[in-house]
């Protein structure tokens, strides 16, 4: 009874806490602010439906099975079979004028070669894969695409709009008056759109921009998967993203991305710039590492593509650190090795004080201190198995560090901050080992944390895909995941022991662990099929985890289930390790 | 239409229909908005985010294979959405927003105290609390939109509730006994 009236006071409690109002969808708001979203869906009945049953209303249905509606359909059939034999073309968005074009039609895979005079459908995929061609829509306006562009015609003959959805790359439209009833040309993308008011403007998509931009309201975004930049020629453009929208006069530049308030003015000019520099630059690195940071792109662009091993070689010289930390395992304690690690550590903390890493310079550095003190606290006697350990995990930490330098400045940086904060908790580690004790091994509660660790990396990993190689990274926290609770599991005695509670959790743990292990390579696989469709491999990871398991869960539900059972196990066997 | 089941209308909006999607705009649009203020903290932030997940969902519903399970694929499409918003913030605990709308409520310290607690739940958990309590929806309607059994609703809720009781004894508020 008492229970019972205990629930309705914490109940009332709950309520009061959260105290909301029942929010009210608006669906003309709505509507008007994602006008894309809505021309999507009405797209969808240009490609014939989902289900041919259900497409059509009762009323229809009923009309469909009359004689007389049947008489007047075959009229009307072979109206458009004259018409089609007649040489007319299909139901058009546009033509080619100039150029060649890869286009991709409905739902097949195949990518068609179409030249200058033929037609294309809404809907269909297109990609210039040779110097510039030029399309022209039904409405008059020209599009000139750039070479490696892909988009998609999203309004036809029928819709009430005209417009493209740009992936990747550069289109320049000249926009012609809409006839009435007929709104604005636009051109939308995952970023944001632009809607014209009556102009010329070039619009362009760029992989893999770091911006660092303090707005006042917004705190700093670290990176941007994917911008959306504006450049207008003559008239003006309405630039839309998340659901603010901005005018960008003839002239100027906007940039939009996603989730932010369009940039325009200076700030848009700076990443324009930004842009043109990276584009100019060649040599070894991939663009990406070129433009992920405004400071590095000019630095790159001021020295040249002749000097660009310089910017870059903070990360080499990260890897050939770990690499000579690595060698000191191997080849036990050698007093030059040291010596060369400190001068290392030395001049990798100069460099980074002189290369305007943003960020990544504050890593560099707090990395560098560490590391300082963590080489300073080797002694000869301390080379027992721990050891061995985490130089491992350093050796692995800097591969993952030396190939995200190499792919990329942005992989590079989230690399780095992933990894740092794991290479300082086993930095930790080895100043608190017993290093009077060399046969006392790593303490069960420090396997347990370093799974705890490793588990959550995984979780925030499958969760926000942060790192660009997406499954990668949560497959190698649960192989070391694994790795330390096999070890957990010899020193707490296993299964063997029925009475040990803990060994129990600790065998649960280990068959929680392994099959996480099944689910991540099932979400690799995911990933995989996934990019062939998208070229952004963050992107195909994020929708790997958005996908349907049988059971009906998506995939990231169902592995961050798994994840937080094993953390759960986790907290009961630390209270039960504790306990003795 | 608001009579239909979940599927008609599914199918009817991947035929083109676009007032069928915004009717189950409008049948989930408190849930997602539950979902997302679990995440972000904030309501405002929080209907940004349902309306960028049904966007965002109208792009891709011919993604969608099982017309049953519409309102669970909604629900990971918005969570997805809040957190790359609350990540954008660098925002993402819940705790600060709910702390400091405790702190300009000037409540009694037993809201505060409910409200540190729902901050302290794992995700999961407090997603679960926002959907009971905010939503006000049934163990049914839940289970659709998480994909789950009532059971498990009813022993997850039973758990958070048990930890925020909890939190609050060890607050000094001794009257709830679900801990026990």
């Amino acid at each position: 009874m008492n229970d019972d009236r205990d629930d309705h006071r914490l109940d009332g409690l709950i309520s009061q806490a959260i105290d909301s109002k029942r929010p009210v969808f608006d669906a003309e708001r709505w509507k008007q602010a994602h006008p894309d979203a809505v021309d999507a869906l009405i797209s969808l009945s240009d490609k014939g439906g989902a289900d041919p049953a259900v497409r059509r209303p009762g009323v229809w249905r009923t009309l469909a099975q009359s004689r007389l509606t049947q008489a007047a359909a075959a009229v009307v059939l072979l109206g458009l079979g004259i018409w089609v034999f007649h040489g007319e073309e299909k139901p058009t968005a546009g033509r080619i004028v100039s150029g060649s074009v890869l286009v991709r039609s409905g739902d097949t895979d195949d990518w068609t070669r179409q030249d200058a005079g033929e037609g294309l459908a809404a809907g269909d995929d297109l990609r210039v894969d040779r110097e510039v061609a030029v399309v022209e829509l039904v409405d008059g306006t020209k599009l000139t695409i750039g070479c490696g562009t892909v988009l998609v015609l999203t309004g036809g003959p029928d819709s009430s709009r005209t417009g493209v959805h740009l992936r990747s790359g550069v289109v320049t439209a000249k926009v012609t008056k809409p006839a009435p009833g007929r709104g604005a040309f636009y051109v939308e993308s995952s970023q944001g759109a632009v809607r014209t008011l009556g102009t010329e403007f070039t619009v362009r998509m760029a992989d893999h921009i770091l911006i660092e931009r303090r707005l006042a309201m917004r705190g700093v975004l670290p990176i941007a998967p994917q911008i959306m930049a504006v450049t207008v020629i003559t008239g003006a453009v309405e630039l839309r993203a998340d659901g603010k929208t901005a005018v960008v006069e003839a002239g100027s530049s906007g940039i939009a991305i996603h989730d932010e308030v369009p940039l325009t003015g200076p700030a848009a000019e700076a990443v324009m710039r930004q842009l043109l520099v990276s584009s100019q630059v060649t040599g070894p690195m991939r663009p990406s590492l070129q433009t992920h940071d405004e400071c590095l792109a000019t630095l790159f662009g001021a020295l040249g593509a002749g000097r660009l091993k310089f910017a870059g070689s903070c990360a080499e010289r990260i890897a050939d650190l770990w690499q000579m930390v690595g060698m000191m395992t191997r080849h036990g304690s050698d007093p030059t090795y040291q010596a060369k690690i400190d001068q290392e550590l030395q001049a990798l903390r100069e460099k980074a004080g002189r290369v305007r890493l943003h960020e990544s310079r504050a890593l560099l550095l707090e990395h560098g201190e560490a590391s300082m003190d963590w080489v300073r606290g080797l002694r000869d006697e301390a080379w027992v198995d721990e050891i061995a350990h985490v130089f491992k995990q350093v050796e692995e930490y800097g591969e993952e560090l030396r190939n995200g330098g190499r792919r990329g400045g942005v992989e590079g940086s989230a690399y780095m901050e992933h990894c740092l904060p794991g290479f300082l908790t086993y930095c930790e580690w080895f100043k608190r080992l017993p290093w009077d004790d060399p046969s006392r091994k790593m303490t069960p509660a420090e396997l347990l944390a370093g799974i705890e660790r490793d588990l959550r990396i995984a979780r925030r990993e499958t969760q926000y895909a942060q790192i660009s190689q997406g499954s990668r990274y949560p497959d190698r926290c649960m192989k070391q995941a694994r790795k330390n609770a096999s070890k957990l599991l010899e020193r707490l005695g296993g299964e063997d022991d029925p009475d040990e509670a803990r060994g129990k959790l600790c065998k649960t743990l280990a068959d929680r662990i392994d099959t996480l292990m099944e689910s991540v390579s099932d979400l690799e696989q995911r990933t995989h099929k996934q990019q062939r469709k998208v070229r952004d491999s963050r992107e195909a990871f994020r929708l790997a985890t958005e996908e349907m398991t049988d059971d009906g869960k998506t995939v990231g539900d169902a592995l961050a289930q798994q994840i937080d059972e094993a953390l759960e196990t986790c907290t009961k066997l630390l209270e039960e390790i504790s306990s003795r | 239409m608001a009579q239909q089941p979940d599927s008609a209308l599914v199918v009817a909006a991947m035929s083109g229909d676009a007032d069928s999607f915004t009717e189950l705009c409008r049948r989930y649009y408190p849930a997602m908005v539950a979902i997302a203020h679990a995440v972000l903290g904030d309501g405002h932030l929080a209907e940004d985010a349902a309306q960028h997940a049904f966007a965002a969902a109208a792009r891709r519903l011919p993604e969608l294979r099982r017309h049953d399970r519409f309102a669970h694929w909604l629900a990971a499409i918005c969570r997805n959405r809040a957190r790359d918003m609350a990540r954008a913030r660098k925002d993402l605990r819940a705790a600060d927003d709910l702390s400091t709308i405790a702190a300009e409520s000037h409540q009694d310290g037993r809201t505060d105290a409910v409200r540190d607690a729902i901050a302290g739940l794992s995700d999961a958990a407090r997603e679960l609390i926002y959907l009971r309590y905010y939503d006000g929806m049934s163990y049914d309607q839940i289970a659709s939109v998480l994909g789950i059994s009532e059971q498990a609703i009813n022993g997850r809720l039973r758990r958070a509730k048990k930890k925020i009781a909890a939190h609050l004894r060890r607050n000094g508020f001794v009257e709830t006994r679900h801990e026990r």
